[in-house]
């Protein structure tokens, strides 16, 4: 073999057993087999976890927000619109007496399966106020969420805190919803 | 009956000829266009042209992603195929072997894909012409060290090309709040994306082009 040759030989070998090992860390912090048709809604702001499955969601006992017009901007300032379908997030935590004090004194977050989240935790006032602005989607466009779902929380721009952009919030492959005492 | 030629005929025609192709008046370089020149010629604007709007459809309305999201488990897996971004530039550079046909390329990439209405709006056309700018490097740099026709030098010109766009829109995301490794994973997918794609596939459907016949400029 030539010495060219042994050289690329090694430099892919530690290429590969480096994205090994992180790809192992990535699964020590990270379960991205959680069941995808389940959502868990948990955390010290709740007066208990609770785990609903899509056909849950979509039963009738909680808000359907169906075809909903939202305004999505990312951190570079473009602005464009999505047609989505989901559940009301504000319905599920009144529903299901989720939460034990004032929604001003707490706030929430969202957790997707594959380890992205959102920036950080907003005050659930937020949904509260706007039970139709902050939805757990199911559909884009009419098209139920495949690859990007089953569950996708989305946020109107419109309801945004000033420096928040939409796109960020729109966490696909959700998992839990964290909800706090601010 | 055909025509019988004399030895000196012949002859004459060959001396015709080399003096034909010694004389700096008649003889004139093949190929579109000079290598002494830095203009570029029509087929140079041609290629730029077509490749950059069939790049920036492709890359605009087929979801590559669909490939990795299906069975990899964490965000920032796309960038394993994010390399048919920058293969454009390969293609055009492999057909005319000018640095210069690789930003043209991008940048018509990068206005397609504007208007077709990317969410990054300008940005994109921005990305664009830094990926065809750092592939000109990388080519740039492959020839001076002498591997500027094998395949390791074009698979790490690719590389060079598609390794700044991961995480380019990681930062301008403002996605510190990942988990390294996240990171990490999605910085290195995008170099393997860069030498696999982008390096060594630009190069085989470069091969397989200029084997079907499409002219080359150099």
């Amino acid at each position: 073999m030539k010495t060219r040759n042994f050289y690329i030989l090694v430099s892919s070998v530690i290429i590969g057993l480096v994205v090994f090992w992180l790809i192992m860390i990535a699964f020590l912090e990270f379960n991205p087999f959680e069941d995808p048709d389940k959502i868990t809604i948990e955390g010290n702001g709740t007066s208990s976890s609770v785990t609903l499955s899509i056909s849950e969601l979509t039963s009738g006992k909680y808000d359907l927000v169906e075809d909903k017009t939202f305004h999505i901007k990312n951190s570079f300032e473009t602005e464009y619109d999505v047609v989505y379908s989901g559940i009301s997030l504000w319905s599920i935590i009144e529903e299901e007496n989720l939460i034990i004090q004032s929604a001003s004194e707490l706030e929430f977050r969202f957790y997707a399966r594959d380890g992205y989240s959102s920036p950080k935790f907003l005050n659930l006032s937020i949904v509260e106020a706007n039970s139709d602005l902050v939805i757990l989607a199911f559909e884009e466009n009419g098209v139920p969420l495949s690859a990007e779902g089953p569950l996708r929380s989305v946020m109107d721009q419109s309801i945004m805190p000033e420096g928040e952009y939409s796109s960020q919030y729109s966490v696909q492959k959700l998992a839990t919803i964290t909800i706090r005492i601010a | 009956m055909g025509r019988i030629v004399s030895m000196k005929e012949k002859n004459d025609d060959l001396k015709e000829l080399k003096e034909s192709v010694a004389s700096n008046e008649t003889y004139r370089e093949t190929g579109y266009r000079s290598k002494d020149t830095k203009r570029l010629a029509t087929l140079d604007l041609i290629y730029s042209a077509i490749i950059g709007v069939l790049g920036g459809i492709i890359s605009s309305l087929i979801p590559f992603s669909l490939l990795i999201k299906v069975w990899y488990p964490f965000t920032g897996g796309t960038q394993l195929v994010s390399g048919h971004h920058v293969i454009w530039g390969v293609i055009v550079y492999g057909l005319t072997k000018s640095k210069k046909d690789i930003v043209l390329t991008m940048t018509s990439k990068g206005i397609l894909e504007f208007l077709l209405g990317d969410p990054w709006g300008l940005i994109i056309l921005l990305v664009n012409v830094v990926e065809g700018l750092l592939l000109s490097l990388g080519f740039l740099l492959m020839e001076l060290l002498g591997e500027g026709e094998s395949k390791l030098g074009w698979g790490l010109a690719g590389a060079l090309g598609n390794c700044f766009q991961a995480p380019f829109f990681w930062i301008i995301n403002q996605r510190w709040y990942l988990h390294w490794s996240l990171w990490a994973l999605a910085f290195i997918f995008a170099i393997i994306s860069g030498i696999l794609i982008t390096g060594l596939l630009g190069r085989t459907i470069k091969n397989g082009l200029i084997k079907a016949g499409v002219p080359t400029t150099f």
